[in-house]
């Protein structure tokens, strides 16, 4: 198979698999409205809605990360808001992006001119919660929600009660990388730093902007560190092209 | 009644009158004008990527490139029919499980699904996902993301890589099992791997043999797998292993040693290759002590009927009879008689015995200078690359021995002034010590990788529809040419023949297994008569006669051994 063939291969399990799913996530056509949970809008005003969280950040990522390993889910959060970051140097304005323990991308240069030097946006990329902020901080996507997640005003930790709990299986329909049963299917504990419980049955009578007015700060959660006690600095994260050499 | 024609490219009966006309049909005109527009535009753009070489780009003309095209319309063809033929593992659906741990899920299905040779769709029923899968790459966000930026902390790839593997192996063992069962059903099918009870290593070697295949390789379209098969089957009977490993049977090594020892017997019946109809050639290089003594052999050959030419004639001459050529290399430039494409027939053994003859009769000698390159028709190789892998294994296997095979002087032997000495590598320089052919290169990456050394290699598998093996020492004696070439012939359709289930596989080890190879250098650092040595040698070349497999093949080789040295 040439390159060719398996690009098109590619494309063509792309559109079969987003078809299987279109129940759970889709973009709409021209005249139609949302009717699920979340959805988003693009710069060219298209929208694509989604039935959860999850696939809220499939279809803002455009990466299959509802059948990606957390850790993969997380590099790709990383990646998209140096993105990000990127393309708001274009306008000039000023962002920095952080994991959960330091700076990993600062486009800073003693050759650009920032319109927001000393008030720089701060791209968080802790985890998906805050990727889906991100965008919503860099002006990618507008988010709408009729759940409240990335609004939600109650921080109380926990999976009992949670929307995407499962108590049977013990799955998180989002955090799927971990599972709150024993091997019996008891209950044992509560997942670790979950920032996705959402009260069961708490809905929004219409949808809602997430705005950076509104947006839930993580800072609850027993992980979730503020940005300057984040003092780990990786390596070439300050470097860009404008400092080489070259 | 009219005469049917066909496509050129595709061999379908054409009916519509224009494309009688043009020969070919209106798809393969299609394609062939794509093709054509591709060389073009490579030709007009000579700083883009391109295949074609210098030659194709500047030097030749319009009527050239467009058989050039319709040349490689026809390969591309054939790779499509072959392809067509379902190379798949399988055409089922195979389901295997794998965990995961995206969804903390244990034994969750995966179904796969073979959409080429190599490349599977696997379909996830935990995440409704479906990804194209090979054995080395998958098109998940895992693999993207993380083995192929630590493939050392992911050596088995993602879950979907190993999921491919496992249905594999289901596939295979399937296909195992329906084979044996077809097998007992009839045994008279693959008799080739059937391994044949050992027979008297110290009987007489039979070379009266099935006749002639018509067609044999010289008149079959070797790029058609299908054809070549058939041809090769011919190999498979005449020349099947009589279950003889010559590694492990003392009393059969020594018998054959023995037998070595009389004079080879020159056959001339046109049963000494195997019957596949493979061609051959040969290069006779000779020096003289008189000036001019070429011109004389040249005038005779003519006279003869042998040559179109009464003077010796500059190198690279061509034409369809024996050529007197200059050689360069040689004393006053020598005498370099080139054969026509020969087969196994008796007039063509009689033609090189006649041109030996009035050579000697001419003065001609051969010294430490001349070689006495051997061709043979690339008639058994594939278009695809396996059984060129094969022969290069083969030939690093063996490098050592061929060396010593090809120093073989029978006259030195004859006249009991013991075994002739290998020329040196000056004009057929080892295999690369680096050498490897991965199995998606194609055939012509695989021949360039083989001459490693450009003209000048052991092996040169730099022509299209021969190989040249430049390794055997100049000689005048019929007997041991014919011996060279059916040794070397026999390596090519062993190449063919011995796949990885083969049961001799063994003695082509892998590039990687320097340890098994015996190189030239290995020897060449210690004494003739070191005792490690000699015991080395046999042992390398015992591999070597099972490699061959075959009483008249191995006769062939013994015969040379025995009368070289390295």
């Amino acid at each position: 198979m040439n390159l060719e063939e398996a690009k098109e291969l590619e494309e063509q399990l792309h559109k079969t698999s987003e078809q299987a799913l279109a129940h759970k996530y889709r973009t709409l056509g021209p005249g139609q409205e949302p009717t699920l949970d979340f959805y988003l809008v693009d710069q060219e005003g298209n929208i694509t809605e989604a039935v959860d969280p999850l696939f809220l950040l499939v279809a803002a990522t455009g990466k299959w990360v509802d059948d990606a390993e957390y850790e993969t889910t997380l590099i790709i959060g990383m990646e998209e808001m140096r993105n990000e970051s990127r393309n708001l140097a274009m306008w000039g304005q000023y962002s920095k992006v952080y994991d959960a323990i330091g700076l990993i991308f600062d486009p800073d240069s003693k050759h650009a001119e920032w319109e927001n030097h000393e008030n720089p946006i701060i791209l968080d990329a802790f985890g998906p919660y805050t990727v889906l902020q991100g965008y919503v901080k860099a002006g990618k996507y507008r988010i709408f929600e009729k759940v409240p997640y990335l609004t939600k005003k109650d921080t109380t930790l926990g999976c009992r009660g949670c929307k995407y709990h499962d108590i049977v299986s013990g799955q998180c329909a989002q955090w799927r990388n971990w599972n709150t049963n024993d091997a019996e299917g008891n209950f044992v504990h509560d997942l670790p730093a979950c920032q996705h419980r959402v009260p069961n049955g708490q809905v929004y009578q219409d949808y809602v902007e997430v705005t950076t007015d509104n947006m839930t700060e993580p800072s609850y959660l027993p992980e979730w560190k503020p940005f300057s006690v984040r003092t780990e600095n990786y390596e070439n994260a300050r470097r860009n092209w404008t400092d080489s050499k070259q | 009644m009219p005469t049917a024609v066909n496509c050129r490219v595709c061999h379908r009966p054409l009916r519509a009158l224009i494309s009688v006309a043009q020969g070919v049909g209106p798809v393969c005109v299609k394609r062939a004008r794509a093709e054509m527009a591709t060389l073009m535009n490579q030709m007009q753009n000579p700083r883009a990527r391109s295949t074609a070489t210098f030659e194709q780009m500047y030097g030749l003309s319009r009527a050239e490139l467009e058989l050039l095209a319709e040349r490689a319309t026809r390969t591309a063809y054939l790779e499509r029919v072959r392809r067509g033929r379902s190379e798949r593992p399988t055409t089922e659906q195979v389901v295997v499980t794998e965990d995961s741990r995206t969804r903390q899920t244990h034994n969750e299905p995966l179904s796969v699904e073979w959409l080429t040779e190599d490349t599977a769709l696997i379909h996830s029923s935990g995440s409704d996902r479906g990804y194209a899968v090979t054995d080395h790459t998958c098109s998940c966000e895992d693999y993207r993301y993380r083995v192929v930026r630590h493939p050392e902390q992911r050596p088995n790839g993602c879950r979907h890589m190993e999921a491919y593997r496992d249905a594999l192996s289901e596939a295979r063992r399937n296909r195992h099992q329906v084979q044996t069962v077809s097998h007992s059903a009839d045994s008279t099918t693959d008799q080739a791997y059937v391994i044949p009870a050992v027979v008297n290593p110290t009987s007489q070697i039979l070379t009266s043999t099935r006749e002639v295949s018509r067609p044999g390789f010289a008149s079959i379209d070797i790029t058609d797998d299908a054809l070549r098969e058939q041809v090769l089957a011919v190999w498979r009977e005449n020349r099947a292993w009589d279950g003889v490993r010559m590694t492990e049977n003392q009393v059969a090594f020594d018998a054959l040693m023995a037998e070595a020892e009389a004079e080879w017997e020159y056959v001339t019946d046109g049963s000494v290759l195997g019957g596949t109809g493979n061609t051959f050639g040969v290069e006779l290089e000779m020096e003289f002590d008189r000036d001019g003594a070429w011109d004389q052999v040249a005038r005779d050959l003519y006279h003869e009927g042998l040559s179109q030419f009464s003077r010796r004639q500059g190198y690279h001459t061509r034409g369809p009879l024996w050529i007197p050529t200059s050689d360069g290399s040689l004393r006053g430039g020598g005498l370099e008689i080139v054969s026509p494409v020969l087969q196994d027939r008796p007039e063509d053994w009689e033609q090189i015995r006649r041109v030996l003859e009035i050579a000697k009769f001419h003065g001609a000698k051969v010294s430490a200078k001349t070689g006495c390159h051997t061709n043979v028709g690339a008639g058994p190789q594939d278009s695809r690359t396996f059984s060129w892998q094969r022969l290069a294994r083969a030939v690093i296997a063996h490098e050592a021995t061929l060396y010593r095979i090809g120093g073989a002087d029978s006259e030195a032997y004859r006249n009991r002034r013991g075994p002739g000495q290998h020329r040196g590598t000056g004009y057929a320089n080892p295999m690369s010590e680096t050498l490897s052919i991965s199995g998606d290169a194609t055939p012509e990456t695989a021949r360039r990788s083989i001459s490693n050394a450009g003209h000048y290699s052991m092996i040169n598998t730099g022509n299209s529809n021969r190989i040249e093996f430049r390794y055997p020492n100049g000689t005048l004696d019929e007997r041991q040419i014919q011996a060279q070439v059916i040794v070397t012939s026999a390596m090519m359709h062993q190449a063919a023949t011995i796949t990885n289930h083969h049961p001799l596989s063994d003695t082509t080890p892998k590039f990687s297994e320097h340890d098994e190879q015996f190189r030239r250098n290995v020897i060449a650092a210690m004494r003739s008569n070191d005792p490690r040595r000699v015991e080395a040698e046999e042992k390398a070349f015992r591999r070597f006669l099972d490699y061959l497999g075959h009483p008249v093949n191995r006769k062939a080789a013994a015969w040379l051994w025995k009368r070289g040295s390295v």
